[in-house]
C-alpha cells in the first residue's frame, strides 16, 4: 500500500525536537480520549491514526503559512498550538475558545496561529484554500497556504478544479490527501478510479508524492522539502500520506470492517511506531516515555478543568457576527 | 431631393444609441461608399456608410447625444443648395446606407 | 448627471473602487482583454493589468470558493457569474463557506465579496434565464442587491465593493439595452434602501430589477386609466427597507409585488407576509413568472414572464378582490 519514496534527504532533527513531536502526538491521541469521555461529546471525527500527519505537516509549517483543513480537525488545530482547554470547550460548545462555541469541530479556527479553519463540507475548503494561497502571493507574504483533505474529497469536482488553477496560476498552495483508506464506510478502491491519488495531480503537472503518513519522520522530511519548493515559487504540489484510520469515522458510527483488519490496525499506528523508533535509537527510555505521559496527562486534565469551568455561551450570541 | 437618415429599426434589441463621431461635416458632400457616421449601441459598433452620393445639409444630434431606432439623424441632399423643409416638415425618402457592425 | 450605458455604469463603479482600493481584484469569463460577458468590464484589464484583473476557466465552484478564501486572507474581490442559473455552481463556497465565515469564526475572518450575477429571461432557454434571487434572501450573512438602472447600479455596486462582507450584486440581460442617469460626482447608494420611483395613492407596485422597468409602464397605462399606482424599486433585497414600504403600504393599502422569478417562495412573498405583519388590514397580491421553466421560444417564454399588461390586470385583479371582500 505505501510507496516507496526513499529516505529523507535530510537529518529528522535533533532528538529534543522528536521527543517533543513524539510527546505531541501522545497529547492528540490523549486529548481525543478525554474528549470521548466527556458526558456529552457530541458528533466527532476522530483523528486516531492520523497524529503524524497532524504533527508532522505542522512541523514543517512556518506559523504565517495559513492552514486549512477538513472536517477531521481535532488533530490538526492542536497540533497547529491551539489550547486544549480552550478547544475542549469549543468542541463540546462552550464559550471558551475563539469561536465561542459557534464552530464546533468541523469549522474551528484560529487564524492568528496559523489555522485558517476547518470546515465541515467535504472538499469545501479546497478553492477556498487556492484563493487564500493567491492572497499570499499577491500580497508578498513569502507564507504558503496549506490543505488537508481526505481520500473522501477525491471524487469531488472541486478538486479538479482547485489543482487546474492552482497550476495554471502557479499558487504557492501545498495540497494533502489524507488517505486513510475510508470515506465513511466506503473503501478508496470502491470511491475512486485512479490507481494512485497522486495521479489526480498528474494531468496539471503538479509534483505529487505518496508518503508513509504514520512515519512521522517521512511526513516532516517530504512535506519540509514540498513547502520549500513551493515557498521558491515553483508552485503548489500534492502530498499524499497514507495513513490508517484506528478508529471508526466518528463517535457515532458504527464499526464495520473486519476483524481481521482490525487487528492489524496497531501495525499503523504512528504513536506506537514512533515510540519504538525513538527507543531503538535510544532517545527514549521507559522514565522518559512515563514522564512525557504524566505531563500530558497533566494537560489533558488541565483542558477537562478548562472546559468544566467554562461558561456556555449566552443564547443571544447565536446572533453575533451574522 | 431630401432624404434622411434614419436609426433602423432593424438594430435587434437596443433601445437607444449614442452617437459617437459625425466623419462628415455639414456642407460636405458625400460619395458612395464614404462614411457618415459611428454610433455605438450597449453591445456594438456600427460605422454607417452613404451607398449614394449625397450631401450633409443637417444634423441633428451631435457627438455624445442619444438618440432611438427610428430616429431621424440627419437631412442631406441630392444638390447642395436645395431648400430645407422647415421645422416639423416629414421627409419621406431615405438615404441609401450600409452598416459596418463590430 | 451624464448619460451611459448600464455596463458603462459598472465600469465605472467597478474601476472607481479598484483605484480606491488596491488589493481588489476581479475574477470570472472573460472579463480581461474580451472586457465582460457585456462589456461590463471594458478598459478595466488595460488599466489595471493582469494581476487584478483575472480570466478563470469555466469553474463557477471554484471561482466563488477563490474569491472567498482570498478575501478572508486579506484581498478583495469580485467574482463575475455571466448568468444567474450558473452561481447554483458556486452556492456551497457561497453559502456554506463565504456566508457563514464571519460567524463561524466568531469575527476572527470573513469574506469581503462581490458575486455579480445577471439574470432574466432573454430567448436563450430555461438554464440561462432565471431569476432565483429570492433563493438568496433567507440566507444569514448574505446582502443582495438589484438595481434597476445604471444609476443605482452605480451607486450601489460601489457600496457593495466596500461591504465588510460577501454581496451578491443581481443585475438583468435587459438592463444593458438602454441608457441611465449616472452622478458626475461620486455617489455611494447604502444597502436596505429602496427608491420610491413613482407617487401613487390607489395601490403599490413593489418590484425590482427589470420589473421596476415594467412596473413604470404599467404604472403609466394604469394612470390612463384612473389608477395611480405608487411604484417602488426595492434595490436591496436583504436587507429590506421596510420603513419605504411601510410608509408607502399606509398610504395606499394595496400592494401587488411584482418580480420575474417564481412566486412561489419568492421575493413577493417576502414583502407581501412581512407588509401584512407589519401593516394590517393591507390588501395583497404578488405576481412572478408562471410555474414553468422558461422556454427557449420567445413566444413561449413571453407568456411565462409578466409584462407591463400582466401587471396592469394583476393590480385590476387585486383592487376588484379587495372592494368586494373584507378579506385577501
Amino acid at each position: 500500500m505505501v510507496a516507496a519514496v526513499g529516505p529523507p534527504s535530510h537529518d529528522p532533527g535533533d532528538y529534543a525536537e522528536r521527543l517533543r513531536r513524539l510527546k505531541s502526538m501522545l497529547l492528540l491521541r490523549s486529548f481525543e480520549a478525554a474528549l470521548l469521555r466527556q458526558p456529552k461529546p457530541g458528533f466527532q471525527l476522530i483523528s486516531r491514526g492520523e497524529e503524524a500527519v497532524a504533527v508532522g505537516v505542522c512541523a514543517a509549517l512556518e506559523r504565517r503559512d495559513p492552514l486549512l483543513c477538513s472536517g477531521r480537525s481535532i488533530a490538526t488545530v492542536l497540533a497547529r498550538g491551539m489550547a486544549p482547554g480552550p478547544l475542549l470547550a469549543e468542541l463540546i460548545g462552550k464559550d471558551g475558545g475563539p469561536n465561542r462555541g459557534r464552530a464546533g469541530r468541523a469549522h474551528v479556527s484560529m487564524p492568528s496561529i496559523g489555522f485558517f479553519g476547518a470546515h465541515g463540507v467535504v472538499g469545501g475548503n479546497l478553492s477556498v484554500a487556492a484563493g487564500v494561497a493567491f492572497a499570499q502571493q499577491q500580497l508578498a507574504t513569502g507564507a504558503v497556504a496549506c490543505c488537508l483533505f481526505g481520500d473522501g474529497a477525491c471524487g469531488a469536482g472541486v478538486l479538479h478544479e482547485t489543482l487546474n488553477i492552482a497550476a495554471l496560476w502557479h499558487l504557492p498552495l501545498v495540497l494533502i490527501c489524507t488517505n486513510n483508506g475510508y470515506a465513511v464506510s466506503t473503501p478508496v478502491r470502491e470511491a475512486l478510479a485512479p490507481a494512485r491519488l497522486t495521479d489526480l495531480a498528474a494531468p496539471f503537472g503538479i509534483p505529487a508524492a505518496a508518503i508513509d503518513g504514520a512515519d512521522l519522520d517521512a511526513v516532516v522530511a517530504h512535506t519540509t522539502q514540498s513547502v520549500a519548493n513551493t515557498r521558491a515559487g515553483q508552485g503548489p504540489c500534492f502530498l499524499e500520506l497514507q495513513c490508517a484510520r484506528l478508529a471508526t469515522h466518528s463517535n457515532l458510527t458504527r464499526e464495520e470492517r473486519a476483524a481481521a483488519e482490525l487487528d492489524r490496525l496497531h501495525e499503523r499506528d504512528p504513536l506506537l511506531l514512533y515510540e519504538r523508533r525513538l527507543r531503538s535509537e535510544g532517545i527514549l527510555e521507559d522514565a522518559l516515555w512515563a514522564q512525557m505521559r504524566a505531563e500530558v496527562d497533566t494537560e489533558v486534565a488541565a483542558a477537562e478543568r478548562f472546559a468544566e469551568a467554562a461558561p456556555w455561551p449566552d443564547a443571544e450570541q447565536a446572533l453575533l457576527d451574522v | 431631393m431630401i432624404k434622411k437618415l434614419l436609426i433602423p429599426i432593424e438594430l435587434g434589441e437596443a433601445i437607444e444609441v449614442r452617437l459617437l463621431l459625425w466623419c462628415k461635416t455639414e456642407g460636405q458632400q458625400l460619395s458612395a461608399g464614404d462614411a457618415l457616421l459611428e454610433f455605438e449601441t450597449d453591445k456594438a459598433l456600427v460605422l454607417v456608410s452613404a451607398s449614394q452620393p449625397a450631401v450633409l445639409r443637417h444634423c441633428f444630434y451631435r457627438e455624445g447625444e442619444w438618440m432611438k431606432p427610428g430616429d431621424t439623424v440627419a437631412w442631406l441632399s441630392d444638390e447642395p443648395d436645395e431648400p430645407l423643409p422647415a421645422e416639423g416638415d416629414t421627409i419621406a425618402e431615405e438615404l441609401l446606407v450600409g452598416f459596418d457592425v463590430t | 448627471m451624464s448619460k451611459v450605458f448600464f455596463r458603462e455604469a459598472l465600469a465605472r463603479a467597478i474601476a472607481e473602487e479598484m483605484e480606491r482600493e488596491p488589493r481588489l481584484f476581479l475574477l470570472g469569463q472573460d472579463i480581461a482583454e474580451h472586457g465582460g460577458s457585456y462589456a461590463e468590464t471594458r478598459g478595466l484589464f488595460e488599466r489595471f493589468g493582469t494581476a487584478r484583473v483575472r480570466n478563470t476557466p469555466v469553474a463557477e465552484a471554484m471561482t466563488v470558493g477563490f474569491a472567498a478564501g482570498a478575501a478572508a486572507a486579506g484581498l478583495r474581490a469580485m467574482a463575475f457569474i455571466t448568468y444567474l442559473d450558473f452561481l447554483m455552481l458556486g452556492l456551497d463556497a457561497l453559502v456554506n463557506y463565504a456566508a457563514k465565515l464571519r460567524f463561524k469564526s466568531a469575527g476572527q475572518l470573513n469574506a469581503p465579496i462581490v458575486v455579480k450575477a445577471t439574470a432574466g429571461a432573454k430567448g436563450q432557454g430555461p438554464t440561462h434565464a432565471q431569476s432565483i434571487e429570492s433563493w438568496l434572501m433567507n440566507v444569514p450573512g448574505l446582502t443582495v442587491l438589484a438595481p434597476s438602472n445604471a444609476g443605482d447600479a452605480y451607486g450601489l455596486l460601489k457600496t457593495a465593493l466596500r461591504a465588510p462582507g460577501p454581496v451578491v450584486f443581481i443585475d438583468h440581460k435587459k438592463l444593458f439595452p438602454q441608457g441611465g442617469l449616472v452622478p458626475e460626482r461620486e455617489e455611494l447608494i447604502p444597502v436596505g434602501s429602496a427608491a420610491v420611483r413613482r407617487a401613487g395613492r390607489h395601490l403599490t407596485l413593489v418590484a425590482h430589477s427589470y420589473m421596476s422597468v415594467l412596473a413604470l409602464e404599467a404604472a403609466i397605462r394604469l394612470a390612463a386609466q384612473g389608477i395611480e399606482a405608487e411604484v417602488i424599486d426595492l434595490r436591496s433585497l436583504w436587507p429590506i427597507d421596510w420603513d419605504t414600504l411601510i410608509g408607502s403600504a399606509r398610504h395606499t393599502g394595496h400592494v401587488l409585488t411584482v418580480e420575474e422569478g417564481q412566486v412561489v417562495c419568492g421575493v413577493g412573498a417576502e414583502i407581501a407576509f412581512g407588509l401584512r405583519e407589519r401593516v394590517p388590514e393591507l390588501r395583497i397580491a404578488r405576481l412572478g413568472a408562471r410555474r414553468a421553466p422558461v422556454a427557449a421560444s420567445p413566444v413561449l417564454e413571453a407568456y411565462t414572464i409578466p409584462d407591463a399588461q400582466a401587471i396592469v390586470g394583476a393590480a385590476h385583479g387585486l383592487l376588484t378582490r379587495a372592494a368586494n371582500s373584507k378579506s385577501i
